[in-house]
C-alpha cells in the first residue's frame, strides 16, 4: 500500500473521506446527505435541499464552505427580492475614478452560495440565479462577470407552507445535479446533537480542510475516471427506462411517468458516479456508483402523470422500482 | 491526458481470468448435464408413451437418443468455452472487482479511453486484487453435480427399459365395421337358414368322413398357411385349405372330391367371418388347420364358432383384406349357386 500512496486517487479519496467524516462531526445524524453534498459540489453540481424547518440545511451549506475553504454567502429569497439584489448592479463610482460607475458584486459571487427557501423568490429572480448556475456568470448591462471557481449553489426550499411560492419551474429544477430530502436524525443522533451543538454553531468555527486549488485538483481528478463501455450501457439504460415515450420505456415509466430524465441528467449521473468511484478509491466506475447516486440526480427529473398522483404513487418508490429492475437487467 | 493507451493484461488478473474460466466452464458443463438429464427424463417420458399408444419402439433407440444429445451438449460446451469478457464479469461481479477488471479487459484492448494516470491506478488496484480474488475463487465451494436430475434420468431410464422390453403392451386395433355385404354373408354363414342347415350339415359329414384326406392335405397345405407377409403369401394362406383339399382328392375317392373341396371352402369362409368378427382380416388359413386339427369339432356347427374366439388374437393384416375377401365371397356365391 505504501508503495501507492503517492497515486492522487489514493490521496483523493483520503481527502474526500476525511471531509465528508469532518462534515458529520458538525452535521450529526446527517451523514448520507453530508456524503451527497461532497460529491455534489465535487461533480460540479448544484444542489436543491428540501426539508422542514430546523433541520440543519443553513448549518450544513456553511459547514460545508468552512471545511473546503471557500466564500460563502447566504440569501433569504423573499417575493420582493430583485435580481439586482443577487447579481449585484451598477453604482456611482467614487469621484475620481475613470468610470462613473462601477459594478457592485452581489451574494450570487460567492464560491458556496446559500439560497434560502428559493421558491419565494419571484420567477424573474429564479431566473437570474439560473443563468448564473448554468453559465457562470452574470451578465449586467451588456458586460459578463464571471463567478469564482469553484461555484456551488445550495438552495433550499421548505415542503410545507407553499402559499405565497412560486415553485420552482422543471427547466430549472434540471439545473440541480441534486435534489435532496433531509430526513429527521435519528434519536441517537439527536442525542449526539445536543454534545455538539447546544450552546455553539461548530460549522462557523470548523478548521478548513481545503482550499479553492485543491478543490478544483480535486475536481479535475474526478473528470479523469474511467467508464468502461459496460457502465455508458447501463446509465444509458438507466435514464432510458425512465422516458414513457422512449424505446428503451420500462412498464412503470410508461404507466406513471409523464415525463421521464433528460440527456442532462444523463450527464450528471456520470459525472456524480464518478466522484464517488474516487471517494471509493477506485479510478474507475462501477455500478454500485451509478446506483448510489441514482435517486437524488433523478428524482426531480421526472414528472408523475395525473392519475399516479391520485392513485397515490410516490416518486421515490417508482424510482426505487425501477432501479431495482434496472440492478436486476445488468 | 486522455487518450487511447493499449497495454497488456497484468499477469496476476491473466492468471485470475484463467482460474475464472476454468471454472466457468466446469459451471456449464454442469448446467448442460442437469438439463441433457431432465430432457432425457422427458424423452423417456415420450418414448413410454409413445410405446405404449403408438407404435413398439426398440429399446436401444431411446437410449441412443439421449446419449446422442447428451454428447451434442457436452461437445457444445467444450468447444464455447468463456471469453474473456466473460471471466471478467464473473470476477467482477461474484470476487469483488467493481467492474475493475473489466475495464482491465477492455483498457488492454485498447477500447477504454482515459488518462494514463487513471489506467495506472487501475492496473495496480488490478494487479493486487488479482491474487486475493484467485485466492477466495479457490476457497470458494464447487458446483455440485446435479444429482437430482441425474437420479431421475436414470429412474427413467431403467423404467423405460422396462416397459419397451415387456411383450404385447400395444393394443389391438379397433375392428373394422364390415361392409352390408360381408354383414349378410357373415350371417349367414353363422346361422344357416332352415334352407341350407341340411346342405351344410351333410357336407360336414362328408368332411368328418374323409378326416384322412383332409389331414393329408392339410399337412401340404400348413406350409402356405404359415407363410405370411405379402399378399402373395396372404392368397396362400386363403387358398391352403384348398390345396389341402386337392391332396386329399387325389389320394382319396373321387367321387366327392368336389364336396371335400366346397366344404374346405365353406370351413374357410366361416373362420374368415371370425377373424372379420375379431377385426384380424388375415385369411383363414390357420383357423382352418386348427379347426380341422380338433377331434370333436369335425361336424358340428357351434364348436367351429366357438373356436376362433378361444384362440390369441393373430397378428393383423388389415391390406389383405379387401381383396381376400372379395375372393372368398366369389367362391362362397358359387357354391351357393352349385347348392341351389
Amino acid at each position: 500500500m505504501t508503495a501507492h500512496a503517492t497515486s492522487p486517487f489514493e490521496r483523493a479519496q483520503r481527502e474526500l473521506s476525511a471531509l465528508c467524516a469532518a462534515l458529520d462531526r458538525v452535521i450529526v445524524g446527517q451523514d448520507a446527505t453530508n456524503r451527497a453534498l461532497v460529491v455534489a459540489l465535487m461533480a460540479g453540481g448544484h444542489v436543491l435541499l428540501e426539508g422542514l424547518p430546523g433541520l440543519g440545511k443553513t448549518h450544513l451549506a456553511r459547514a460545508l464552505a468552512g471545511l473546503l475553504g471557500l466564500q460563502s454567502a447566504r440569501v433569504q429569497c423573499t417575493p420582493d427580492l430583485m435580481p439586482n439584489d443577487l447579481t449585484g448592479s451598477e453604482v456611482l463610482a467614487a469621484p475620481g475614478s475613470a468610470q462613473p460607475f462601477v459594478f457592485r458584486h452581489g451574494p450570487v459571487f460567492a464560491q458556496v452560495l446559500l439560497v434560502d427557501e428559493i421558491n419565494r423568490a419571484t420567477p424573474r429572480t429564479q431566473a437570474a440565479l439560473l443563468e448564473a448556475m448554468q453559465e457562470g456568470q452574470v451578465t449586467y448591462a451588456g458586460s459578463r462577470y464571471p463567478l469564482p471557481r469553484p461555484f456551488c449553489v445550495l438552495a433550499t426550499q421548505n415542503p410545507i407552507e407553499l402559499e405565497g411560492t412560486f415553485p420552482l419551474p422543471e427547466a430549472q429544477l434540471d439545473r440541480f445535479l441534486y435534489k435532496l430530502k433531509i430526513q429527521y436524525p435519528t434519536p441517537a443522533a439527536l442525542r449526539a446533537l445536543l454534545d455538539v451543538s447546544l450552546d455553539a454553531e461548530p460549522a462557523t468555527t470548523v478548521a478548513a480542510l481545503l482550499d479553492a486549488d485543491r478543490v478544483l485538483e480535486l475536481m479535475a481528478l474526478c473528470r479523469e475516471v474511467l467508464l468502461t463501455e459496460d457502465c455508458k450501457r447501463a446509465a444509458v439504460a438507466l435514464i432510458a427506462a425512465t422516458q414513457p415515450t422512449g424505446p428503451a420505456a420500462s412498464a412503470l415509466a410508461t404507466r406513471h411517468l409523464r415525463y421521464g430524465a433528460s440527456p442532462r441528467a444523463l450527464q450528471g449521473l456520470v459525472r456524480a458516479a464518478r466522484v464517488e468511484a474516487v471517494i471509493a478509491g477506485r479510478s474507475h466506475i462501477d455500478y454500485a456508483d451509478l446506483e448510489s447516486v441514482a435517486l437524488p440526480v433523478l428524482r426531480h427529473r421526472v414528472l408523475l402523470k395525473l392519475d399516479a398522483e391520485l392513485e397515490g404513487v410516490d416518486v421515490e418508490t417508482l424510482l426505487q422500482d425501477l432501479l431495482r429492475q434496472w440492478r436486476a437487467g445488468l | 491526458m486522455v487518450g487511447t493507451v493499449t497495454r497488456p493484461l497484468p499477469a496476476e488478473v491473466a492468471a485470475l481470468f484463467s482460474g475464472v474460466r476454468t471454472r466457468l466452464w466446469r459451471d456449464r458443463f454442469l448446467q448442460v448435464v442437469e438439463r441433457v438429464a431432465w430432457l432425457a427424463l422427458i424423452v423417456e417420458a415420450v418414448a413410454v408413451a409413445i410405446h405404449l399408444s403408438l407404435t413398439p419402439l426398440s429399446v436401444t433407440t431411446v437410449p441412443l437418443l439421449v446419449l446422442g444429445a447428451a454428447l451434442a451438449a457436452s461437445v457444445a460446451t467444450m468447444l464455447n468455452q468463456p471469453r474473456p469478457e466473460d471471466c471478467a464479469r464473473y470476477a467482477d461481479s461474484a470476487l469483488g472487482g467493481h467492474s475493475a477488471y473489466r475495464a482491465t479487459l477492455e483498457a488492454s484492448d485498447g477500447r477504454l479511453t482515459g488518462s494514463p494516470l487513471a489506467l495506472d491506478w487501475l492496473r495496480t488496484q488490478t494487479r493486487g486484487a488479482a491474487p486475493i480474488a484467485l485466492a477466495a475463487l479457490s476457497r470458494a465451494p464447487m458446483p455440485a453435480w446435479p444429482t437430482a436430475s441425474l437420479v431421475a434420468a436414470g429412474t427413467g431410464a431403467v423404467a423405460l427399459g422396462l416397459i419397451l422390453s415387456l411383450p404385447g403392451t400395444r393394443p389391438n386395433p379397433a375392428p373394422r365395421p364390415l361392409t352390408k355385404t360381408e354383414a349378410a354373408t357373415s350371417t349367414s354363414l353363422a346361422h344357416p337358414s332352415a334352407e341350407h342347415a341340411p346342405a351344410l350339415d351333410g357336407l360336414a359329414r362328408q368332411a368328418g368322413a374323409a378326416s384322412p384326406d383332409r389331414a393329408a392335405g392339410r399337412g401340404e397345405g400348413r406350409p402356405a398357411s404359415d407363410s405370411t407377409g405379402d399378399s402373395g403369401a396372404a392368397k396362400g394362406g386363403a387358398e391352403s385349405a384348398g390345396a389341402g383339399a386337392a391332396g386329399g382328392r387325389e389320394a382319396g375317392a373321387g367321387s366327392d372330391s368336389t364336396t371335400r373341396a366346397a366344404l374346405s371352402q365353406i370351413l374357410e369362409l366361416r373362420s374368415r367371418r371370425h377373424a372379420l368378427e375379431s377385426g384380424d382380416a388375415r385369411a383363414g388359413g390357420t383357423g382352418v388347420a386348427d379347426f380341422a386339427a380338433a377331434p370333436n369339432s369335425v361336424g358340428g356347427v357351434a364348436p367351429m364358432v366357438a373356436a376362433p374366439a378361444a384362440r390369441p388374437s393373430p397378428r393383423p393384416r388389415p391390406e389383405l383384406a379387401g381383396p381376400v375377401q372379395s375372393r372368398l365371397l366369389a367362391r362362397y356365391a358359387t357354391l351357393r349357386e352349385a347348392e341351389h
